[in-house]
């Protein structure tokens, strides 16, 4: 009886320990795409950077120039970003956070400088959505441009 | 009955099978320390009585049995073999129960090796344990000192002779702490003579050390020299019980065999003329799978009707097998002065010689085919009969009407109850099967025919009617046939000569009319000392 | 006379490999490889193949044969790999998370595979290969219209175009290689994935260490001889079933190992051939039907992919057409399979041959001492 007792025990434990260990993987190994975004805010409202050395996570720095928008993976939820301006040379550290069921998101760097919230907000690939075919004004980036592969998205 | 000190006693034990009564009323004890020598022969219960004693599902399976069977006075119902295991029961079959490729220990101690808990356990259950190598091998070896013999526990059972391959399954039986009956089956049977001499002294040490042994064995030599007491089986009843003094090998051998009602014989061997010897064989051996055949050599006359009997497993079934190329064979086989080609079934029906399987069920018949089919069958295919041929011979037709034909005659002939020729043969009875296979044996016309156990598994009635076929068809069309079966009366009562086979070899031949004990002594591996009885038959 | 019969006896039990190595010594110098780009070769394809080859091993030991139906565990891995990438879980924890997920499926396939082959009992084999293109059939069903239909898939880069079903080929971009990158050791100019041969030296620990276990004990008993163990009490349908299960878990595992190191999937096939080079491997290794130890796993993964490292080069350089190589890696692969079974059924009627003439002789043997009494 003690034994039975004692294996139920651990048995169960086992079977805790087994989905968690999924939950475990599955929130630490999520990848997230991130959009860093190097454009001026709302029509000139917070301008964009000129020149801007931007390190997410502690990896090697790498520079924008206004008007730049570049895609990096990140795996994980919480994150660390460093931005030095390099015209005025001031350095803003934040961390940010990426929901876990969003698997693009774009973060823009004048309102990381600014302090503006939220910093980081989802995206939607405009392709995906009901895209009107003839809107000339949507900002055809490397995001919508026409793959060579039409099956690869995005 | 029903000692006080007795550790197992047995009363009135009865059984029956399906209306077949195959133990009667037997009674005996067995005191701890004491060696019972169980003999009898074949069909005599032997098995079915150690089938009770081991709690075989068998005999729960078709309805028990009657009587009580006490281990220490308290009555003892076994539901299946592991409880008389847990009871104290230990057996010993003729089969070796081994695993090759496991050494001496741990066959001794399988299914109860020693074990330490391991991590695992929790998990996945106690069979995650670790084994004790180190106590195993000290289990073992003090089963293999209790034996009083000496084996290498480490060695495996592939590389093992025979002998040490005994020991290690008697050591098997000793190493359950509570073992204080062993049931030991033709022990001795594989194993040479220097090797039983030490296993007889092994199981008397085992007796010394109050272990009860159930010794059964057709080398009656060897019941007399080492049981404390004999009891006789035959048709199920005890015959005799009795303390082992001054038994002559000969008494037990003709209380085995022996028969109350004389052997009905009808001809006599005077009245018959034989032609010249038809079949030689000479050295045959055979690799049947529990009927091996070592060296064989006997010559059969034409128009003879050829007995050979025995006990199962000596080997006779294997003699026709192997001549008709069922199982591999070697040494040489004469037929009419050619010789037959072993190995190759075909050429032997093609010269001839015809058989019917002992294996009626699985080799003689096709069960899921008409009575004509059967019949026809081997006719049509080894001899062409039965089929009309067109464009010369490319394609060939089923006579269907010939085969009709055939199918009525031997329905009629053999008297075989049907409801019609289209009948399937499965739908029979087993003494009505046996009868279609003989047609499909008689339908080839065969010169010379193998009878194998032709009366097994099919009731009196039925098996009257099949031996009277064998000797009509022998008297008319002059039919050799050599005769294999287990029945000593049935060989007795229609052959002109008996051959008894002991260990995979000819023991001798013997006139039906000889003494019963003669027969038995054979059987048991044993030169009778009447020597005028044998080969008197070849003169 | 005993001396010559040992050297015969050792070249029949060893023909398979014996014949490799021959072929592999005269191809090696044809293919005009540098011995550093083979022997990197075969750290990578130890590393990549092993994992799946020891998965044969329990249900040899269980006395059933080459278990083809190991495929049914690749697929379960891939299944785990496919919603590894579709959830976006990547490196060390995507493999785990395929690991985790693959796993339990790995077990319930394992189960019905074993409990069907408890009922083909003396015919695993055939039975366990017909039984992963059974299989294979669910499998394509869930990968092409369950996925994407009724299980929900989010990224639409591993979807067909037409809304449901996964893409014939699955990059495993987010995964590539992340167990053997873990830790490279570069030792000279070969760099040896650490991790990856961790585990399959834990592997192959395991096995030794559950041999040595009631279990394991149990397995080999049934293996030698179902009768005797049932006699003995052994549970023996229970056993045989459960070495299946475990054989088909660790094909799971071994599937995951080797698509991290390919990087890519072919969604539809990639299970195809896993069983039968893994048996391949382990024929060629000197195993037979019954028999088979962890050195046969890792020699046969050695030579068996030497020859198919070289033999396209070698195709190319001798008969200039690198096909004829790739050819001869079919070639090779089922001609091992068919020469290893038919050897080893030469073997076993040899030796009913001799235990015959020891028992009953012709006319000697035992009995007839017996009898000379």
């Amino acid at each position: 009886m003690n034994t039975k007792k004692k294996r139920l025990i651990v048995r169960a434990t086992l079977v805790v320990a087994y989905v968690l260990a999924i939950a475990v993987v599955f929130v630490t190994g999520k990848e997230h795409t991130l959009l860093i975004d190097n454009m001026e805010v709302d029509e000139g409202r917070i301008a964009a950077f000129e020149e801007v050395l931007v390190s997410i996570d502690g990896r090697e720095s790498v520079e924008y120039y206004a008007d730049d928008r570049d895609m990096t993976v990140l795996k994980g939820q919480t994150h660390r970003i460093v931005i030095e301006d390099e015209i005025s040379g001031t350095k803003v550290e934040r961390e940010f956070k990426i929901p876990l069921d969003e698997d693009m998101v774009i973060l823009y760097l004048p309102k990381v400088a600014s302090g503006e919230e939220p910093y980081v907000e989802r995206f939607v690939p405009l392709e995906l959505e009901s895209m009107p075919e003839d809107d000339g004004e949507i900002d055809t980036g490397f995001l919508s441009d026409p793959s060579p592969d039409a099956e690869v998205v995005p | 009955m029903g000692q006080e000190d007795a550790l197992l006693s047995i009363e009135h034990l009865s059984k029956e099978y399906y209306g077949n009564i195959v133990l009667r009323d037997v009674s005996f004890d067995l005191k701890a320390g004491e060696i019972l020598g169980l003999v009898g022969e074949n069909g005599a219960g032997k098995t079915t009585l150690m089938s009770v004693l081991f709690g075989m599902t068998v005999i729960s399976e078709t309805g028990g049995y009657k009587g009580s069977v006490r281990i220490d006075g308290e009555e003892a119902k076994f539901g299946s073999p592991f409880d008389a295991l847990d009871a104290g029961l230990g057996m010993v079959h003729q089969e070796f129960s081994l695993i090759p490729g496991f050494s001496t220990m741990e066959n001794i101690v399988l299914n109860r090796e020693t074990m330490k808990a391991s991590l695992l356990n929790d998990v996945f259950g106690d069979r995650m344990s670790l084994l004790d190598r180190a106590a195993m091998r000290q289990r073992a070896a003090s089963a293999i000192s209790k034996l009083g013999v000496t084996l290498d526990t480490d060695m495996l059972v592939a590389d093992m002779p025979v002998g040490h391959k005994e020991f290690t399954e008697i050591a098997r039986e000793i190493n359950r702490e509570k073992t204080r009956l062993l049931i030991l089956d033709e022990p001795t049977a594989v194993l040479t003579e220097s090797e039983a001499k030490i296993l007889l002294k092994a199981l008397r040490n085992l007796a010394g050390q109050g272990i009860a042994i159930i010794f059964i064995s057709h080398r009656l030599q060897e019941i007399v020299e080492i049981a404390d007491r004999i009891v006789v089986l035959r048709d199920g009843t005890v015959v005799k019980d009795t303390v082992n003094e001054s038994l002559s090998i000969k008494d037990i051998a003709s209380w085995m065999v022996g028969r109350s009602v004389s052997v009905d014989r009808k001809q006599d061997g005077a009245g018959r003329s034989f032609g010249e010897d038809i079949l030689q064989v000479d050295g045959l051996w055979v690799d049947m799978p529990g009927e091996p055949v070592c060296d064989v050599s006997f010559s059969v006359r034409s128009g003879e009707i050829f007995g050979i009997g025995g006990l199962a497993g000596q080997g006779k079934v294997g003699i026709p097998n192997g001549i008709m190329g069922l199982f591999p064979a070697g040494g040489s086989v004469r037929y009419r002065k050619k010789e037959v080609p072993l190995n190759s079934p075909r050429a032997v029906l093609e010269m001839g010689i015809a058989s019917v399987s002992e294996d009626r069920r699985g080799v003689g018949l096709l069960l899921d085919e008409s009575l004509e089919w059967n019949i026809a069958f081997t006719a049509m295919q080894i001899q062409e009969k039965y089929l009309k041929f067109r464009l010369g011979g490319l394609i060939k037709y089923r006579d269907e009407a010939g085969m009709r034909a055939l199918t009525a005659e031997y329905i009629d002939l053999l008297d075989i109850k049907c409801t019609s020729p289209k009948q399937k043969v499965k739908q029979l009875s087993g003494g009505n099967q046996q009868k279609i296979c003989l047609a499909k044996a008689f339908a080839m016309k065969p010169d010379l025919l193998f009878v194998s156990e032709p009366t097994r598994g099919i009731d009196v009635g039925a098996k009257k009617l099949v031996l009277d076929t064998l000797r009509r068809y022998n008297a008319e069309n002059g039919t050799t046939i050599v005769m294999i079966s287990s029945e000593l009366d049935e060989l007795r009562s229609i052959c002109d000569r008996v051959a008894i086979v002991n260990e995979g070899r000819i023991a001798g031949i013997l006139q039906p009319s000889a003494d019963v004990a003669d027969f038995g002594l054979m059987m048991s591996g044993v030169a009778p000392e009447s020597s005028d009885a044998q080969e008197t038959a070849h003169v | 006379m005993s001396g010559k019969y040992t050297v015969k006896r050792f070249l029949s039990e060893n023909a398979v490999i014996i014949t490799f190595i021959v072929i592999t010594v005269i191809a090696i110098p044809s293919s005009q490889l540098s011995a550093n780009y083979i022997i990197q070769e075969m750290i990578t394809r130890l590393g990549r193949n092993s994992f799946l080859v020891l998965a044969l091993l329990l249900p040899i030991y269980a006395g059933m044969g080459l278990n083809f139906g190991m495929s049914l565990g690749a697929m379960a891995g891939q299944v785990g790999l496919i919603l590894a990438v579709n959830w976006r879980i990547s490196g060390i924890e995507g493999l785990l998370f395929a690991a985790l997920v693959g796993t339990p499926i790995a077990v319930v396939v394992g189960w019905i595979c074993g409990s069907i082959l408890n009922r083909a009992k003396g015919r695993e084999m055939v039975t366990s290969y017909m039984l992963a293109f059974f299989i294979n059939g669910i499998y394509q069903f869930v990968v092409l219209y369950v996925m994407g239909m009724v299980i929900p898939i989010r990224s639409p880069a591993i979807l067909l175009s037409r809304g449901y079903g996964i893409r014939n080929t699955l990059n495993l971009e987010s995964v590539r290689q992340s167990l053997d990158t873990a830790w490279m050791l570069t030792i000279g100019p070969f760099s040896v994935p650490v991790v990856t041969f961790l585990v399959i030296a834990s592997l192959c620990l395991f096995i030794v260490w559950f041999k040595r276990t009631k279990l394991g004990q149990d397995m080999r008993a049934v293996g030698y001889d179902m009768v005797v163990a049932e006699a003995a009490g052994i549970p023996v349908d229970r056993t045989r079933a459960i070495s299946i299960v475990v054989s088909t878990v660790l094909a799971c595992l071994g599937q995951i190992i080797f698509l991290q190191n390919m990087g890519n999937m072919a969604t539809y096939n990639a299970h195809d051939q896993t069983s039968f080079f893994a048996v391949a491997a382990i024929l060629v290794g000197g195993a037979s039907v019954k028999k088979a130890s962890l050195p046969n796993v890792f020699i046969g993964v050695v030579l068996l992919h030497l020859l198919f490292v070289i033999s396209p080069r070698a195709g190319q350089n001798f008969f200039g057409s690198a096909m004829i190589g790739e050819y001869f890696r079919q070639f090779i692969g089922y001609g091992a399979i068919a020469l290893s079974l038919v050897l080893y059924a030469s073997k076993a009627r040899r030796e009913a041959v001799r235990v015959r003439e020891v028992q009953y002789g012709h006319g000697g043997g035992k009995k007839a001492a017996g009898e000379a009494r």
